[in-house]
Parts: structure tokens; sequence; C-alpha cells
């Protein structure tokens, strides 16, 4: 008859012997056209339902949609789906079902329905009579705040912890003073729920339950207790409004606290980092336009007044001058100067070519241009060039760039006699030391300078770790620690 | 919901055979006026669907597990005796046909060898 053919009498063979089982054949639409006597007893012909109701008006408004999914799957597919669904047949009960799809070719889908209850009808009388019998009880001994209304929101029935967890006592929300108002949870003003919005009004306008809402209740002294809710509609027969709710309640004041503190810290801690962002981006607007500013300055205080220098001597150069050729080679030293500077300046502005030479060749050349300056002795000393050169090109510049900034340092401030770096690789990470034996500041009442503000900044670029030594008549260590693996920075 | 119409008519099968029941099925979806069977496998399930329900038609196995079908076919009689009600049985000898049909069978159907002619019985009595 379907694809697989109706395999009920395996399916029954596979049963525990004797155990009954529910039958039924529906179209899409949930109408029955075929019940063994099980469902049509038990399920169908009860006080609520009968042969024209359709299969989903047996199942609780909550678990329709994944019943309806179930079938839809089923049609796409050869191999029976095992869903469990609760059967409302008055009194609710489990339903281990396996659908398979049996439409024929050129006729509307139908569905074959085979389920069997998860608890057998022994266990579901007993539980009633139990449940029956002792339901102040269990709803007493709850740790979690019950509540029964009626559709007008009275309650009908409370227990003890509901009463304390509402701050108020059982006398007067029995005596219908009622609840106290519910606040939205973790709102900065606290502000009262509008009554369509509480979820008891949500729970009755759509009849569906509302799951973990979480609430705050207003406690003296401008307190608040946070609780967590869950809302259930009670339907009587086939009504689809429902005439009661029955909801729980649960303090979690305590999670809730904890959840905000921690929060708290996080907004703090992103905070901080956004501080940090923040200054190391003026940092480096603020060592561009100090750059910018120096090649000003060097280009109008020394190779413009080479260059006006030079128009000078032009200006005095005539051939019948006795010294023509003393004015001629003058010019020519001039020029060669101002050309001299342009190298110089342009040396230092333009990034080093490291994927050239290297960064230990490009600090080698740095320290031969130290070295023809004579102003102190330099001694550079690095590990293997191999370990060394394996770090990013980014992080080659800007330890490059810090030896510039602090040997700059040096020649303007330090008078120092001998200057050693060293670079070497560690594990995990890259240490740079720069250290001269000059004169060396008070680091507490001297203004750190844009110079070493640079090297600080840039080394926080790459999670790397920059510190200065250095105290008066005892020269200056600077030592910067960067860790291979970190991130590349954002440039900015 | 399903609004009744009146050409929907209902059946109850009873019958303790399960593969009749996967037999039956197919039979049944393919008549066009019949809305809505339910199956009993045994005499007790069959009194039990027909205290909560008048069907326009009863299938009537004689051998059942716990009681005769001959005795529910005389239940059904005395109580709804508008019922047609059709006898199948692999035991179409005569004198079952005799009893049945002095009981107030409908109709009497060998399963072995008639199951085609249900259709046709059935379209004809709902």
């Amino acid at each position: 008859m379907n694809r697989n053919g109706i395999n009920i009498s395996e399916w029954v063979a596979s049963l525990d012997a004797g155990k009954p089982f529910y039958l039924a054949i529906i179209n899409n639409q949930g109408s029955l056209t075929f019940t063994n006597s099980w469902f049509y007893t038990r399920l169908l012909s009860t006080r609520e339902f009968s042969i024209h109701n359709s299969f989903f008006d047996l199942v609780p408004q909550n678990d329709q949609a994944h019943f309806k999914d179930t079938l839809a799957a089923c049609s796409l597919q050869e191999d029976p789906i095992t869903t469990n669904i609760r059967i409302n047949n008055g009194l609710c009960r489990w339903i281990k079902w396996e659908v398979s799809c049996i439409t024929r070719p050129g006729q509307a889908e139908k569905f074959l329905c085979l389920g069997y209850d998860i608890a057998d009808e022994g266990q579901i009388k007993r539980t009633d009579e139990i449940l029956g019998l002792n339901y102040r009880t269990i709803v007493e001994d709850m740790n979690v705040g019950i509540l029964l209304q009626d559709a007008e929101g009275k309650i009908i029935t409370a227990n003890q912890k509901a009463a304390e967890i509402f701050n108020t006592t059982l006398e007067e929300l029995y005596t219908g003073k009622g609840l106290p108002p519910l606040c939205e949870a973790g709102a900065a003003d606290q502000s009262v729920l509008p009554f369509a919005e509480t979820p008891f009004r949500k729970t009755l306008r759509t009849g569906a339950a509302q799951t973990n809402v979480v609430i705050d209740v207003p406690l003296p002294r401008n307190r608040y207790r946070t609780l967590l809710s869950n809302w259930q509609p009670l339907f009587e027969n086939l009504q689809s409004v429902p005439y009661s709710v029955l909801s729980t309640f649960q303090d979690i004041s305590r999670e809730r606290g904890f959840e905000r503190q921690a929060r708290g810290i996080e907004l703090q801690l992103a905070e901080h980092r956004l501080k940090e962002q923040k200054g190391t981006a003026e940092a480096i607007i603020k060592a561009q336009e100090q750059e910018r500013t120096r090649i000003g300055h060097e280009l109008h205080d020394n190779i413009n007044q080479i260059l006006a220098c030079g128009h000078l001597y032009l200006d005095g150069l005539n051939r019948d001058t006795a010294n023509f050729q003393e004015i001629k080679n003058k010019t020519k030293e001039i020029l060669q100067l101002a050309i001299e500077e342009v190298r110089v300046l342009s040396k230092a502005m333009v990034l080093p070519d490291l994927k050239k030479g290297g960064l230990v060749t490009s600090i080698e050349d740095l320290v031969s241009d130290l070295r023809f300056g004579d102003l102190f002795e330099v001694e550079f000393t690095h590990s293997e060039v191999s370990d060394l050169e394996e770090m990013a090109q980014t992080k080659k510049v800007t330890l490059f760039r810090i030896i510039q900034e602090q040997t700059k340092n040096i020649i303007k401030y330090s008078k120092a006699k001998k200057v050693k770096i060293a670079l070497s690789s560690g594990v995990g990470q890259i240490r740079l030391e720069i250290k001269d034996d000059g004169q060396g500041f008070d680091q507490e009442n001297t203004h750190r300078g844009l110079g070493l503000a640079n090297i600080f900044e840039r080394t926080r670029l790459y999670d790397g770790n920059a510190t200065l030594s250095t105290s008066p008549g005892n020269g200056c260590c600077v030592i910067v620690i960067i860790p291979f693996g970190c991130p590349v920075p954002v440039t900015i | 919901m399903k609004i009744m119409k009146k050409e929907n008519r209902t059946v109850l099968i009873v019958d303790d055979s399960i593969l009749v029941m996967e037999r039956m099925i197919p039979i049944m979806e393919e008549i066009d006026n019949i809305s809505f069977v339910v199956h009993a496998a045994s005499y007790k399930e069959g009194l039990e669907v027909l205290s909560r329900l008048i069907p326009d038609m009863v299938l009537l196995d004689i051998h059942l597990p716990d009681k005769s079908g001959i005795e529910l076919l005389r239940v059904i009689q005395e109580q709804h005796p508008e019922i047609p009600v059709l006898m199948i049985s692999n035991n179409a000898d005569q004198y079952y046909r005799d009893i049945c049909k002095k009981l107030g069978a409908r109709y009497f159907l060998d399963k072995s060898a008639d199951v085609d002619l249900i259709p046709s019985v059935l379209s004809a009595a709902c």
C-alpha cells in the first residue's frame, strides 16, 4: 500500500506480548479515517473528543507544531519516524509514536500512526490517585512558588513558598490582594510591566505557555527580587481560551547578582581595552605629527639653509673673478652636502627594506652609521640570525624603529661613551636590550618624551613589555620583550 | 474540526487477526462513502466500541479470542437491529451461514475466497 507496505504485524511483534497499542490513520489535516479500538476507546471517545475531531485536537497546543513537523518529515522519507507526543485525553499521557507515510500514487497524503503508552494504564491511574490525594502536600513541599489563578487573575491556590517569594502572606494572597506588581527584569528604572504585557496576561491571550520568564518583584527599601517564572495555560475541554493559569516561581536573585557582577567586570575590561586602544591610536597620531614637524624643521632649518647658502655662492660666481674656481668648488661642496642631508633624512623616513637585508643587517647598517658619527662606542650582539628572521615583518620594523628611537635619544641626551645593543630570541619571545653608560636621568622628575612613549606604545601593540631602568649618573637601559605568536595589530 | 456529512459512514471491524486488519485498511480506504473505520480485536473490544459508537455497518469474524463472533452478532441484533452486519469467516460452511442468517446477519463472506467482494458488498450496504 505504501512505499514500504503497512507492517503493523511486524511492529506489533516487536512490542511486549499483549501490550496494548494505538493505531490511527490520518491525513495531513489530522482527520482520522481509521483507528483501532484501543485508540478509539482510550483517546477518542472520551468526554472531550469524538470521531469528528482531528488528531491534532488531541495533541496539546505546545506539542502540535512538533507533531506537524514530524508528519512533514515523514512525507519526505521512506522510513518511519519515532516521536514522543503528549496526548490530551482529559489527562495528559505520553505516547511513543512511530509515524509513517502510507500515501499511494495519485492520492492525498495519509499517515499511519502506531503508538503505545510510555507509562502504562496502571501507572497513570496510580499517579492520578496519588497526586489527587497528596496534591496539597506535594505543592507545599516543592521548593518553588506555585500559583493557580483564574482568568481574572484571582488566586485559586498558592503555596507558602509563593507567599515568601512575593514578600507577602498566604492570607493576603488568598484574600484577593493579589500579587505585587511585576517589573521587567533588569530594567534600569525597574518599571512595572503594563498589565497586557505580564506573562499571566500573555499566557491567557496566546494560550501558549510562557517559559523561563525572568521578572523582578519590588521589595521594601527599593530592593528587588529576581524570579525565574513559568506560566502554563490550563484549558477546559476543547476551549481555545485558557480558563486558568498555573505558574511557578524560583528566586534567582543570587545567581542574577553574580551574573550582573560578572557583566560589570566584563564591561570594565572592555572599557579599559577601548581606552588602551584609543591611547595607542593617539600616541601613533602624535608620533606621526611629531615626525612631520621634525622633517619640516629639518627641511627648513638645515637643507633650506644649505641650499640658500649655495644660492648665495652661485650669485657670486663670475668667470672674471679671481676666486672663480674656489667658489665653484665651494658651491659643489654645498650641493653635495645638501644631497647628503637629503639622503640621511630620507633614510630615516623610509621604512627600512628589511626584506632584502633582514633585521640584523639593517641594525648593523645603523650601527655602522652610528660608529661613523664617532660619538660613542657601539656594540651589537644578536642570537642566531635565522631564528630572528622568522619573526613577522611588522615586528621586525617595530624593533628597528625602537632601536632608531632609543639611539636618537642617546645621541641627544645621554653623553654616553659606550652603547650596547643586544637582540636575542628566547622561548616564544624576542628580547631587545639597549644599554648606555651615559648620564641617565631621574625617571620620576623627568617628563617622558615622545621618543620613549613611542617605544612603549609600539611594544604594547604586540602584547609586548618594555621596561626602562635609569637613574642620574647610571646610564640607561631599555628592555623590550615581544612574544613571537602575538596577533598582528590592526593598522590605525 | 471535521463536519460529519450524511454520506460519511462509519464501519466497525471485529477480527483478531492483524494481517486481516492490514488487508482491510486499503480496502476501506478505497470506498468513498466510508469516512471512519474502527478495528476491534476481540468480543470485549467490540462491545466496548459499540457502547460508545453506533456504526453504520459491522464486519464480524466468527472466531474471536475471547468469545464467539456469533455471540456478538446476537448482542448487536438485540441492541441495534438496524445495523447491517457482514459476517466474514474461514468457517464458511452452510451450518454457520444458516445460524448467522437466522440471527440477522445481512451478509456472509468466506474470508479466504470472497475478500474481493468486500468493497462491493460494503458499498451496497452502507
